[in-house]
């Protein structure tokens, strides 16, 4: 004890006289007995707090993002099979779009809590709100794809003129244009964020979400029958680009992306990614075009895009706890 | 004039014209450092996009220990890039779907 002690005092005596001389004192001071005393982190924080609020989205947002891009992609697929003259996937095409049109608003409602808050979101239009540009973007889609449908039905059921055609073509474009932005506009809602892997991944976000929405219609365009080269090509470039993400992800290291790799939701995103990307990719490839390892291949792009949409949203969660993610961001690790 | 500036004993918590608090916080810091607390520094983040917090702090140390934020932004100034990024991956989606047909 004697030593302990005397060692305290010494050591205290050499931090007086550094503060003596140079005005602060830049070394750590001791450590007494009845330590250890609560310390500052090795990085600077408020005892690791979380600065920001985590995202608050319920199971529906996910869903909702995945659900919407199939639709959206599907009036885009719709519109090229009308140029390019395959009535039955134009046909498929415009239901896969209504149908999702069907089920996202009231996904997008239900999140809200309050079904009414639907309409005030209406209310204004901004376009510097992601949030606010989906909205009536969701609205415009859904009425272009009805519309389109409904034309085409009853030009199918022989009540065809010259009026209809123009009006399902331009219904058709609409459906197609405002499809695309149903399904990109979740990645710039993401990007826009302060939720660090969010808003760092704001280029790569949106690659992920349309290649997910693009091979996840394929898919359903499958599993309705079109087991056609159209739909093997788009699934085989959706899982080529999934996997290319992956490999991104993995590979760049970042400290930001950490809750992509790490931990449970990192897990996730692994399997999401392989679903998508590689198992996809290799059944495509290997199997042909055997109608079984179609259909397979097919669910698992779906399985593995659902999971990827909840990895992402799960990945900000966690971003959102990690002050460091955020600092790192704005004064770069030395 | 808010209760806890008006109840703050040792007066930490100081209520009033912006301008004349950012002059106080100025003087502050320089009376810290002239005492030697060379850390001592104002947080007022007005140079970024954020524009400030309508609160001055003056701070010991690095704004991280106080989990401020270094160099706020607001989120929407990065709206063009991820717009960008969207319209290109649509354009591309767009070849795909051009491309599955006429292949």
């Amino acid at each position: 004890m004697a030593t302990n002690r005397q060692f305290t005092e010494d050591r205290l005596d050499a931090l007086r006289e550094e503060a003596a001389r140079t005005g602060k004192v830049q070394d750590h001071g001791i450590a007494p007995v009845g330590s250890p005393f609560p310390k500052p982190a090795s990085a600077a924080s408020y005892h690791g707090n979380p600065v920001l609020k985590p995202p608050t989205w319920t199971w529906q947002v996910p869903l909702y993002f995945f659900v919407g891009g199939v639709a959206g992609i599907s009036a885009l697929v719709a519109l090229v099979a009308h140029l390019f003259g395959n009535a039955g996937l134009l046909r498929a095409g415009l239901w896969v779009g209504f149908a999702g049109a069907l089920i996202s608003a009231p996904l997008l409602i239900a999140d809200l809590g309050r079904p009414a808050r639907f309409l005030n979101m209406l209310r204004v239009f901004k376009l510097r709100s992601a949030m606010s540009v989906g909205a009536w973007t969701l609205a415009g889609f859904s009425s272009a794809v009805g519309l389109a449908l409904v034309c085409h039905e009853v030009i199918l059921a022989g009540y065809g003129n010259d009026f209809l055609l123009v009006l399902e073509w331009v219904a058709e474009i609409s459906a197609a244009l405002s499809g695309l932005i149903l399904a990109s506009y979740t990645s710039v809602l993401l990007g826009v964020t302060a939720i660090p892997v969010w808003s760092e991944n704001r280029k790569l976000v949106p690659v992920v979400f349309l290649a997910g929405a693009l091979g996840s219609a394929g898919a359903v365009l499958e599993f309705l029958g079109f087991l056609i080269p159209v739909t093997q090509f788009i699934g085989i470039v959706a899982s080529a680009v999934e996997t290319l993400v992956a490999i991104i992800i993995e590979l760049r290291g970042r400290y930001v992306d950490r809750p992509l790799r790490e931990g449970a939701i990192g897990w996730l995103t692994r399997a999401g990614a392989a679903l998508a990307g590689p198992v996809t990719l290799l059944l495509r490839i290997f199997s042909g075009h055997a109608s079984a390892a179609r259909y397979l291949a097919a669910v698992c792009f779906v399985i593995g895009a659902l999971i990827t949409r909840y990895a992402w949203i799960g990945a900000g969660r966690v971003s959102s706890h990690d002050p460091q993610a955020l600092f790192r961001i704005q004064r770069p690790a030395p | 004039m808010p209760a806890c500036a008006k109840a703050c004993p040792t007066r930490s918590i100081r209520f009033g014209e912006l301008e004349e608090l950012r002059q106080e916080a100025h003087a502050r810091v320089e009376e810290l450092q002239g005492r030697g607390y060379n850390d001592a520094q104002i947080y007022d983040p007005t140079g970024s996009s954020v524009g400030g917090t309508h609160a001055i702090f003056v701070i010991l140390g690095q704004p991280e220990a106080y989990n401020f934020p270094p160099a706020p932004e607001v989120p929407t100034i990065h709206l063009k890039s991820a717009w960008s990024a969207a319209l290109v991956s649509a354009l591309m989606v767009v070849l795909v779907v051009c491309l599955a047909f006429v292949l």
